[in-house]
């Protein structure tokens, strides 16, 4: 008797063996890959390695697409001399409009851009067509496009890591914690808490799943029994799941939580003054604590940071009573000069700070102590 | 050697609040011995802090050791001279009631809580002491004003490099004692020194663990008290804010004392002790608005009402007499007087009364996608593992009980989250709900009181659930 549950697991596990990773591939350097895309508004040429493309007005490229088995990633390699826009786009059936899904085109050779569809709620895994749309101006070198689906058991297996997979400590983690997500392809997983807030849902949606069943059953029980009584065993099962996914849940954030500690210890912590990073603000503070002496010198210095930069109350707090000044105006008589991410800002031949536009900033003086590639204490000839 | 500072400071607040506890307990204590001591600790801290704030603003005490010191001790003796005299009528403080943990209890609780002790211990050491102090509203607020005041020893309100006329009306309108405690400290060390002025967080996270504990220890046995402890070490987003140098810990901890305080005066069994649980409520009640804005704002108010509500209650059902209903609402009179000194104060100098803009310049209207975004919070995130769905879920199962022996903490809990959701839903203040800021501190100032209302409804629940679980081993000996 015990055969037929066997074959019945067998059967439905099957489905989940008999598919794999399901790759297509136009290779742009390949003109019979190329001739299938039908190019609309956009001026091309073809080359042994790719499609080069230029916009002189809004334009795209377009393949019509039989696509047996979902598909969850679409994956370009481009060149492109400039940082630009461009967009994704897929009809869905019985339609003829384009869904667009807009993302960047760094600037560089051979990039690889993964464009996740599947988190996009409004994504049909089965389109007739796809195509890339860009803006005019745009000018581009296409090497391939690759349209890549995974089967069910792939994406439970990257579902599985992905719930054990952690986000570093930022400062939104004293607000609130992501915790644990489900991806189902790699590539999901691999930006998994890059993109804010993460595309990829929350696992807590198979716990409520789960209890929901289980909370089903024993409701189910209660009806049955006119309401008069609930199976015990039914409510049994209930309370074990809640508990069981509590302490689940409990093992899995006192991972991310010691991951955090672990990311500080390894990387604050143990490594000499010098070489320390502090999660989201790096080497932030090892700089600061290695000028913090002669900061405190004076009773004032002058800081340059970014203006999206948090380093002023970091400076402000660390320094104190000594204090930043970050007004132009009020940078006269100041020895010390601390310059922080500021790759605009250079020492002239004149020995002072100026920046891009050659308009100088500080008296002469020299640096003595470069913190890091776009850091250092500036000091004031006396 | 600089950490030693931190058991050090401790000391004369945790004797003055000790003290004064013993003495508003009087002829009938209530409190058990390490409770008293760890409410002590919180609560002294909170005291002695705002005589030091008194004595700057009044007499220009200065923040130094020797102002703060001056301050403590004379508390200390004053106090010590008061219980000295009474000490031969005070009553012996109440045991808990017997209670062992079966083998297997004892080995699941004591895994869990092992595990927990060693996440805090790690958690804390790392954030709080080896790390430096990275929070923005750590750097902006509680530290820099701690700072500010170590270094010019008075009640310093513009911050360095603001704006005199506008630099008050921001984080300086906060109440001052997490910045004067951490004053104190670097005062004792005789140095700023962030781990130790950091250090000071987790005692209140452990004081808010200690003190669930003896609060559901008061209902249930041993490992209800383990379990209810466990569940609120449990929570990552509680843990994080523990092992952190913020302030909402810290508020949560009073919040925890002072509505459970009022429950445990309306479950006394005697009218003495009850009376007793009163003054100790009215104690920290009156506290809380010296702990930050939202204090007088969001929880004094409903706090007053239930405790008011739950008088007149009793009144009206014989227990308490009118002459004690008097003495009552006398003591919260009295001990009024301590926020009113620092409302008076922020009134005097001009300083705002909210955390932000105020609300008449908030606007009034739906707030779209709030809805959306709490729900995430509260369910769908890492934050609170399960609790809220366990939490709703027994307050509907577990009515009766909620709204029985459990009214004071069931009203308090929800006019607080409900008053808040009305803010966040119809008011400018909807960014907080949806930047994911200030819904989840709201939740943490609530936390230990939810965990303690969530442990006592699952209590409640336990024969029903244990006949279930006995079902299911039936089942599997079947």
């Amino acid at each position: 008797m015990r055969l037929i549950p066997a074959l019945v697991a067998f059967g439905l596990l099957l489905p989940l063996a008999a598919q794999a990773e399901d790759v297509t591939t136009w290779n742009f350097g390949d003109p019979n890959a190329v001739g299938q895309w039908v190019v609309q508004e956009l001026v091309t040429q073809q080359a042994e390695e790719g499609l080069y493309v230029r916009a002189d007005t809004d334009g795209f490229l377009q393949v019509p697409a039989r696509f047996v088995q979902p598909f969850h990633v679409v994956t370009l390699t481009v060149t492109s001399p400039a940082t630009t826009k461009a967009s994704l786009l897929w009809n869905t059936k019985g339609t003829t409009q384009f869904a667009e899904l807009p993302f960047a085109i760094p600037v560089g050779q051979y990039q690889t851009i993964d464009i996740v569809t599947s988190e996009h709620r409004e994504q049909n895994p089965h389109p007739v067509a796809i195509g890339i749309f860009l803006e005019q101006g745009t000018e581009l070198m296409i090497h391939d496009v690759a349209v890549r689906g995974w089967s069910l058991s792939e994406r439970i297996g990257y579902a599985a890591k992905s719930f054990w997979k952690v986000d570093e400590y930022r400062p939104y983690s004293i607000n609130f914690l992501w915790g644990p997500l489900i991806a189902q392809n790699p590539v999901s997983l691999q930006y998994l808490y890059e993109k804010l807030p993460p595309p990829s849902p929350s696992a807590t949606r198979i716990f409520y799943v789960i209890l929901g069943i289980a909370l089903l059953s024993v409701l189910a029980t209660w009806v049955l029994r006119k309401m008069q009584s609930v199976d015990a065993r039914a409510l049994g099962i209930f309370f074990a799941l809640a508990a069981g996914l509590w302490l689940l849940f409990d093992l899995r954030m006192s991972v991310e939580v010691l991951s955090y500690v672990r990311d500080d210890v390894k990387a604050y912590v143990l490594p000499e003054p010098g070489k320390r990073m502090l999660r989201t603000h790096l080497d932030l503070y090892d700089m600061l604590f290695r000028i913090l002496p002669t900061l405190q010198q004076e009773n004032r210095y002058a800081l340059l940071y970014p203006p999206e930069g948090q380093h002023y109350s970091m400076y402000r707090y660390f320094t104190y009573p000594s204090l930043p000044i970050t007004q132009e105006k009020d940078l006269t008589g100041i020895t010390n000069w601390v310059v922080v991410d500021r790759p605009d800002l250079k020492v002239n031949a004149e020995g002072r700070i100026a920046g891009s536009d050659g308009v100088p900033l500080s008296p002469p003086g020299r640096i003595t102590l470069q913190l890091n590639k776009y850091g250092y204490l500036f000091t004031v000839n006396p | 050697m600089t950490l030693l500072a931190l058991p050090a400071g401790l000391l004369l607040p945790t004797l003055c609040g000790w003290l004064l506890l013993r003495l508003l307990e009087g002829k009938h204590a209530v409190l058990y011995r390490t409770e008293r001591w760890v409410t002590g600790c919180v609560l002294g801290l909170t005291s002695t802090m705002f005589v030091s704030f008194v004595l700057q603003v009044t007499l220009n005490v200065p923040f130094s050791f020797i102002g703060f010191g001056t301050a403590q001790l004379g508390l200390a003796i004053l106090l010590g001279a008061l219980w000295y005299a009474k000490r031969s009528t005070l009553g012996p403080s109440p045991l808990p009631a017997h209670s062992i943990l079966s083998r297997w209890q004892a080995i699941g609780l004591g895994t869990l809580l092992t595990l927990l002790v060693a996440k805090i211990v790690l958690a804390g050491a790392t954030f709080l002491i080896l790390t430096p102090t990275y929070l923005q509203d750590t750097l902006k607020n509680w530290n820099l004003r701690g700072k500010v005041f170590y270094e010019t020893e008075m009640l310093t309100l513009v911050m360095p490099n603001e704006d005199p006329l506008v630099s008050p009306r921001d984080i300086s309108s906060y109440p001052p004692t997490v910045p004067m405690i951490k004053t104190w400290l670097a005062d004792i060390a005789g140095t700023w020194d962030e781990a130790l002025v950091n250090s000071i967080h987790i005692v209140w996270y452990l004081a808010a663990l200690l003190l669930l504990f003896y609060a559901v220890r008061r209902y249930a046995s041993l490992p209800w008290a383990l379990l209810g402890t466990y569940i609120l070490g449990s929570l990552p987003l509680y843990l994080m804010h523990g092992t952190n140098a913020y302030a909402d810990a810290f508020v949560s901890v009073h919040i925890l004392l002072a509505i459970s305080f009022v429950l445990h005066a309306m479950r006394a069994h005697g009218a003495m002790q009850r009376m007793a649980w009163f003054r100790l409520a009215a104690l920290a009640t009156c506290l809380i608005p010296l702990t930050k804005n939202e204090g007088i704002l969001v929880h004094l108010p409903p706090l007053l009402l239930v405790t008011a509500l739950l008088l007149l209650g009793l009144r009206r059902f014989g227990q308490i007499s009118s002459k004690q209903l008097f003495t009552a609402v006398g003591w919260y009179a009295l001990l009024g007087l301590l926020p009113a000194f620092w409302l008076g104060f922020k009134w005097v100098r001009g300083l705002t009364f909210g955390n932000g803009k105020p609300f008449t310049s908030l606007g009034f209207g739906w707030q779209e996608n709030v809805l959306y975004a709490v729900t995430i919070n509260t369910f769908a995130e890492g934050n609170w593992l399960l609790l809220f769905p366990f939490f709703f879920g027994l307050l509907v199962w577990r009515f009766k009980t909620a709204l029985g022996e459990l009214l004071p903490l069931t009203a308090f809990v929800l006019i607080v989250y409900f008053g808040q959701m009305a803010l966040y839903l119809f008011t400018g203040l909807s960014t907080e709900a949806l930047m994911q800021t200030g819904y989840a501190r709201g939740l943490v100032q609530l936390a230990p009181t939810i965990v303690l209302l969530t442990t006592l409804l699952l209590h409640d629940a336990w024969p029903t659930i244990g006949r279930s679980f006995g079902a299911l081993r039936m089942r599997k000996a079947d």
